[in-house]
């Protein structure tokens, strides 16, 4: 353009120095410098033929498209010739004729799909007209094919894939045929991809516009896409179709649910056999209580339990002299022994010798502490022991069975009837006795040789009682033989003081030969 | 005691009816993979006539060219016949396309590649009928017709000198061919 300017200016502006020698020299020079810049002119201003032809044809349906060459602004109409191979005359697009756009749909004049079509585009820019190159298209072995629908549905370690060909846009005596109607048979490959690996499955064949596959050994509850292409033999054209996703199944097979329960069921029987078995062999959840041994060690333990106060019924003390009686007791003293052989009277009718339950007679000499049972102290003045209840005989009687008891050393009570007493050496046999010690006073024997005043056992360990006399159990025919019980037994709460100051007392008591209660 | 002349015939008649037996499965057994071999074969064909001429518009007109008979494409075979007359279409192709002329038209290697297949297919096809022009007894109408028309083809060719032009038609009309023997085939 600014070529043209210039010689324009130039034809009507001639240059003053030279207007007149050289007018005629450069006229033509002009002239032809402007021919020539015109003919240079782009093409794009004058217009020119379509070019780059390329035909769009999926699942036979074509669309020929080109570019103009032309400026825009400059109008252009375009007409679209084909022909098939056989035939050497050019048809002109019906659809196609004059338009203005840079697209032809060529669907329904390509109406033999085994022949080979040539096509050319025409540019008409006013009065020029332009022929683009021929473009060769064979419709059946070109048109690209696909994508198919697909539909994944999960089963059990397995995915269905249902298929089904895309829709033919191809008319035989107006009727639309299908891809299977065209090729009569089509390949079919499936890709399966998973989270870590893609693969591509065995081509297949198929015959039907629907059709569907199993794929089998998938891993369950795994994420699986599936892309399928479609293809036929002479064409291999294909658009793949975009990924479906889906999980694999997860149901569990039935027996596994069945083996499952038979299983816990069994686990479960085997745990509650397991657990009665120990239950009944005592091994937990005994349901009993302690001994009263135990239970009275506990209670020594935590001296601050409140026990519950003895029902106490008032009673009339009748002071009577006890007899010693003569009974086999280990260790005991040969004067205590004939004392207490001599004695003739039944001193368990008074009281009820208590028994050692479960306890096996000690051998003769065994150590103190242990247990003998129907084995009568010898030189101890029985102490009785009432059998649950205490018998109410009155506390003087139980106080005048305590005065039998020969042996120094005190008289010695066990507050645990589950204990038994054996006589210590030389101080002859002795009886335990159940009784409330909580009003009991304590003195030394009399035959033991020591005085009122002479400290009793329960001095020396404050707070604990020690049974050191063999526990003997007597077939009572009165009372019978009483088997300790443990609710017989009273707790008892240790008061050192009060043993203190009731030793006197009781020294003095020891002499009527009962306890005061 | 037996004359040892006497055994022969009866060895012969054995070894003979061995060998028929042993001839009919080894020639059942390539048609086993005539399937798979088939599914590949055509695309790959064309595929190479295409690369043989990339850039041929057929801008030229020639007179009478050969076209492939209407009645060979349509036409309800038997599964021998179809097999035979496949096998029949593929070895004119072979001696029509190996032709020295052919050379100085198209490109070399797209050439090559397309007859050494061609002439595997032949081969596979043969082993699966070893007699292919006895078999072939189709209507008498279609053989009649397939041959005039591959002879219409060297006519054509002669009468134009084995021009480009010519050799562009039959080009393309291989290709017809090529597609009719995967519908034979199927």
């Amino acid at each position: 353009m600014l070529s043209i300017a210039v010689s324009w200016q130039q034809l009507n502006c001639p240059p003053a120095d030279t207007r007149g020698i050289n007018s005629h020299f450069h006229f033509p020079a002009y002239l032809g410098f402007l021919s020539a810049a015109v003919c240079s002119l782009p093409e794009r201003i004058l217009g020119g033929p379509p070019h780059n032809l390329h035909m769009e044809s999926n699942n036979f349906q074509h669309i020929l498209s080109w570019q103009a060459r032309n400026d825009p602004a400059v109008p252009t109409s375009y007409r679209v010739f084909y022909r098939p191979r056989r035939n050497w005359d050019w048809t002109s697009a019906r659809q196609c004729s004059g338009t203005a756009q840079l697209s032809c749909d060529l669907t329904e004049e390509f109406k033999d799909t085994s022949t080979e079509y040539y096509a050319f585009v025409q540019s008409i820019t006013g009065t020029r007209v332009f022929n683009s190159s021929v473009l060769r298209f064979a419709p059946l072995t070109q048109t690209r094919l696909g994508p198919p629908e697909v539909n994944v549905t999960p089963c059990l370690n397995c995915i269905n894939v249902t298929m089904k060909l895309p829709t033919s846009h191809y008319r035989e005596k107006g009727k639309l045929l299908s891809l299977i109607d065209i090729y009569e048979e089509l390949d079919y490959e499936i890709t399966l991809k998973s989270q870590d690996r893609e693969d591509k499955r065995a081509q297949e064949k198929t015959t039907e516009e629907v059709f569907s596959t199993v794929i089998e050994e998938l891993y369950p509850s795994r994420n699986y896409c599936v892309s399928v292409v479609v293809s036929a033999s002479l064409n291999k054209h294909s658009i793949p179709s975009p990924w479906k996703c889906v999980l694999s199944g997860s149901m569990a097979h039935p027996g596994y649910h069945l083996a499952a329960v038979a299983g816990a069921v069994c686990v479960s029987l085997v745990i509650g056999a397991a657990l009665k078995s120990l239950h009944a062999g005592g091994y937990f959840l005994l349901g009993k209580s302690l001994p009263r041994a135990l239970e009275s060690i506990r209670r020594w333990v935590y001296p601050s339990w409140i026990f519950p106060a003895e029902e106490v019924d008032s009673v009339e003390v009748i002071p009577r002299e006890v007899k010693p009686k003569a009974s086999g007791c280990s260790g005991s003293g040969s004067g205590s022994d004939s004392e207490d052989s001599d004695s003739s009277a039944p001193w368990d009718h008074n009281y009820t010798r208590r028994g050692v339950l479960g306890r096996a007679p000690p051998a003769p000499g065994t150590p103190p502490g242990q247990y003998s049972e129907n084995r009568p102290c010898e030189d101890s003045g029985t102490l009785g022991t009432a059998s649950t209840p205490p018998e109410p005989r009155g506390s003087e009687e139980q106080d005048s069975d305590l005065e039998g008891e020969q042996d120094s050393g005190g008289e010695v009570l066990s507050p645990f009837p589950g204990l038994s007493c054996q006589c210590p050496a030389g101080q002859g046999g002795s009886a335990c006795f159940t009784i409330d010690l909580q009003s009991v006073l304590l003195g030394t024997l009399e035959g033991s040789g020591h005085g009122p005043a002479a400290a009793l056992p329960a001095r020396e360990h404050e707070g604990l009682w020690q049974c050191d006399h063999a526990l003997e159990a007597r077939d009572d025919p009165g009372t019978g033989h009483k088997a300790l019980g443990a609710d017989g037994f009273q707790e008892w709460q240790n008061s050192p003081s009060e043993e203190e100051s009731d030793s006197s007392e009781s020294d003095t008591e020891q002499v009527t030969g009962y306890m005061r209660r | 005691m037996a004359v040892p002349g006497s055994q022969q015939p009866c060895l012969r008649n054995g070894t003979l009816a061995l060998l028929l037996l042993l001839t009919t499965l080894t020639s059942g057994l390539p048609c086993h993979h005539l399937q798979t071999l088939d599914n590949a074969f055509p695309w790959e064909q064309l595929q190479l006539l295409d690369h043989m001429a990339p850039n041929s518009t057929h801008t030229c007109q020639l007179h009478n060219p050969p076209f492939f008979p209407d009645t060979l494409r349509y036409n309800n075979l038997s599964p021998q016949q179809a097999v035979a007359a496949a096998l029949r279409i593929l070895q004119h192709l072979f001696h029509t396309l190996s032709a020295n002329s052919t050379s100085q038209h198209w490109h070399i290697q797209p050439r090559h590649c397309l007859l050494n297949q061609l002439q595997h297919h032949i081969h596979r096809l043969e082993q699966c009928r070893p007699d292919n022009a006895r078999l072939f007894k189709g209507p008498r109408n279609l053989v009649f017709t397939m041959k005039r028309y591959f002879r219409d083809i060297h006519l054509f060719l002669h009468a134009h000198n084995h021009s480009a032009c010519a050799w562009e038609h039959i080009r393309l009309e291989a290709i017809t061919c090529f597609q009719h023997v995967d519908t034979l085939l199927r």
